[in-house]
């Protein structure tokens, strides 16, 4: 099973759930399962902080970007012509290529009739796995500074999740934040999308572009309120018209406040925390099933 | 005309409710510009009545006709993004795959494919009840890089600030590290960075601080709900110290935020005592160290 | 010579624009003919990315051996123009076309 913990805004405790939910099954379900936490937030990976485990393996990712060779290079112009993200620059005697701005489609490699730009590696980020406890295993992507485009990293560690695990594995994801391209990408594997919100003006916003992405996508979606007791409850009245389950609420505790500042985790000395939690997974369960 | 822009590494620091107090502190000098246009938020404190409202495209999808198509399975073999399927017998291309970069459009020999604009969103020049222009906007569902339609907001929140010769253009980022962001400060005067004393709050600031240093771009910093982790709040000023960022205020984990924003006011008009006081100190350092560039 | 002012506008007159990827055209002065001829860069506003490159391919493609702008290039726009080997002027001032070309070849 995949649940993906995804949020409209930042900063609403995606993470938290995340590495919360995460170590508490892997503390108390049956023991042929593994977890997974995997932090898909390329751009701010914070899962991290929270969790210290044995490094299993670490891998340099790439993606394919087109690469002029002069020596072929008879200078059609084609490729500059081709390329619809200005990536190439025809210069008359020389052509460059900015591989940032290269979206790896292939076209003017493949287009081009003297194989003058062949795709080479180019480094975007780092993958990293981490073996916490028998049955916690952590995955991390990273995307360096200076790379913009999150979402073709996003697509290889989504891959890799899919390689890597079996029917025996619960893989959570902490997905980026927001309603664009990363976010997608991070979620299509998942059987539930639980949308992290907060119970004020903000969150709600936030929270029905969030609904209005998941719904395109026609992905089963649950709303977890974090926070619970500030603000008001627009939130739960816009859940209701929706009939979108609310399946947790965390309440909002100083206490937790200050574990997180510290990067500490939540279910292991707040009781009332570790409950809820607890309490969201019956409901995925409880929800996931009646989906099938 | 200085350009200054509010930005924070991680979500949920209070940037906006930051940025939008200093929206309603000096309202008759700026144009406001939300370039957070993935969760853009500001309309919700400014309370704007919509002067314009425009189509924003971005990019483009490809469109495959039925008519023509010889179903030779070239745009298939072509496309990088496998978003061309074939669904009863007709070959059709999904636009939340489309990157929209022609490969197929080249290889149909019959040209049956159309490369369209595609529609990625929808922006907004607003005036405020502070009485000021805000430009914002909204990306469309699954929409790509916001990186273009964050510039269309800061361009023409630019040209509003020209005719009416403000002295500030006040910009609201979107967070992480990625192209909105770098989108949101190629060119700006002045970064403001809003930052929490948690570990995700110092890992996220130093992250985005390596972006601001590579654009070789002014900064000073706000620690907001500075007494929630005195450990962290110290490390947070020591890095701040050693960078050489003017610290611009410390402002304590206060209901006041919440309950302000859950009225839909700004944390200056909702709080007369400390809170504005402290905002309002900020405001003018800023105004300070952008005046002097 | 030739010489290409990123401009606001159209003839000799019109100011020097503080955008050059996003600039509304490009004059081109030949120092030859001393005759001014315009490039409209409207297709390279609606582009998502790369209109700095896109506009330093205009100036190669005249074979321009200075480049005016009012503001600055950026960093790809650079990047080509110094392969080009042209010499490149920026933050020109709040002048017109004719003033730059004045100002900066004489």
């Amino acid at each position: 099973m995949q649940i993906a913990i995804a949020s409209g805004k930042g900063g609403t405790g995606k993470t938290t759930l995340s590495v919360n939910l995460a170590t508490l099954l892997s503390q108390q379900i049956s023991e042929d399962i593994t977890i997974l936490l995997a932090d898909m937030d390329v751009e701010e990976p914070n899962s991290g902080l929270f969790l210290k485990g044995e490094l299993l393996r670490s891998e340099v990712k790439y993606r394919m970007v087109a690469d002029w060779d002069e020596k072929r290079c008879t200078f059609c112009e084609r490729c500059a012509n081709i390329c619809e993200f200005n990536a190439i620059a025809y210069l008359g005697i020389s052509v460059m290529v900015f591989p940032e701005l290269c979206h790896s489609c292939y076209a003017c490699s493949d287009l081009c009739p003297e194989d003058a730009l062949p795709m080479i590696p180019r480094r975007m980020g780092e993958t990293k796995e981490y073996r916490l406890t028998d049955r916690l295993y952590f995955m991390e992507s990273r995307l360096d500074i200076g790379v913009e485009q999150a979402t073709p990293l996003i697509e290889q560690s989504r891959k890799h999740i899919e390689e890597s695990s079996t029917e025996n594995t619960i893989v959570i994801i902490d997905a980026p934040p927001g309603t664009s391209c990363p976010v997608i990408e991070a979620v299509k594997d998942a059987d539930i999308v639980l949308l992290v919100t907060e119970p004020t003006p903000f969150g709600l916003h936030d929270l029905t572009l969030a609904v209005d992405t998941m719904q395109e996508l026609k992905k089963p979606i649950a709303v977890v309120i974090n926070k619970y007791g500030i603000g008001n409850r627009d939130v739960e009245k816009y859940c209701a018209d929706k009939q979108i389950p609310v399946i947790g609420k965390i309440p909002n505790l100083k206490e937790a406040a200050m574990m997180y500042s510290k990067g500490e985790i939540l279910v292991d000395s707040i009781p009332e925390i570790r409950k809820e939690i607890a309490n969201i997974y019956q409901n995925i369960i409880k929800l996931t099933k009646s989906n099938q | 005309m200085k350009e200054i822009v509010v930005l924070s590494g991680k979500g949920g620091t209070g940037k906006t409710s930051i940025t939008a107090s200093f929206a309603a502190l000096g309202a008759k000098q700026m144009v406001l510009a939300d370039c957070d246009v993935d969760a853009a938020d500001m309309h919700l404190l400014t309370a704007p009545e919509t002067i314009l409202t425009e189509d924003f495209y971005s990019g483009k999808e490809a469109f495959i006709k039925t008519e023509g198509c010889v179903h030779c399975y070239k745009c298939i073999k072509a496309c990088h993004f496998d978003a061309i399927s074939v669904i009863n017998g007709d070959f059709v291309v999904d636009p939340m795959e489309c990157e929209g970069c022609s490969y197929c459009f080249h290889v149909c020999p019959t040209r049956t494919i159309e490369m369209n604009s595609r529609l990625a969103g929808k922006f907004y020049v607003s005036k405020t009840r502070f009485g000021n222009t805000l430009v914002h906007a909204r990306l469309g569902i699954a929409a790509d890089n916001s990186g273009k339609l964050v510039t269309k907001v800061r361009e023409e929140a630019k040209k509003i600030a020209s005719d009416q010769q403000s002295e500030y253009i006040l910009v609201d980022a979107s967070p992480g590290i990625g192209c909105p962001v770098v989108a949101s400060l190629t060119g700006a005067h002045f970064v403001v960075l809003v930052t929490e004393p948690t570990v995700s709050g110092i890992h996220d600031l130093e992250r985005v601080y390596e972006v601001i240093e590579k654009l070789k771009i002014k900064t000073g910093c706000i620690i907001n709900k500075v007494d929630i982790n005195k450990e962290m709040a110290n490390k947070t000023k020591d890095f701040l110290k050693e960078k050489g960022i003017p610290l611009l205020g410390e402002l304590p984990y206060d209901h006041q935020f919440t309950k302000a924003i859950t009225i839909g006011k700004t944390v200056v008009e909702y709080d007369d005592d400390i809170i504005k006081a402290l905002i309002e100190n900020s405001w003018k350092k800023v105004k300070d160290l952008v005046d002097k560039i | 010579m030739k010489v290409l002012i990123a401009a606001k506008n159209e003839g000799w007159d019109a100011m020097v624009s503080d955008r050059f990827g996003r600039a509304p055209g490009f004059s081109v002065y030949d120092s030859d003919t001393q005759k001014l001829t315009w490039h409209s860069n409207a297709d390279n506003l609606q582009a998502e990315h790369g209109v700095g490159i896109q506009a330093a391919q205009i100036a190669a493609s005249h074979k321009a051996e200075v480049v005016i702008t009012g503001g600055n290039f950026g960093p790809k726009a650079s990047e080509v123009l110094q392969k080009t080997g042209a010499r490149l002027i920026d933050y020109a001032g709040n002048i017109t076309v004719k003033e730059s070309i004045e100002k900066y070849i004489g």
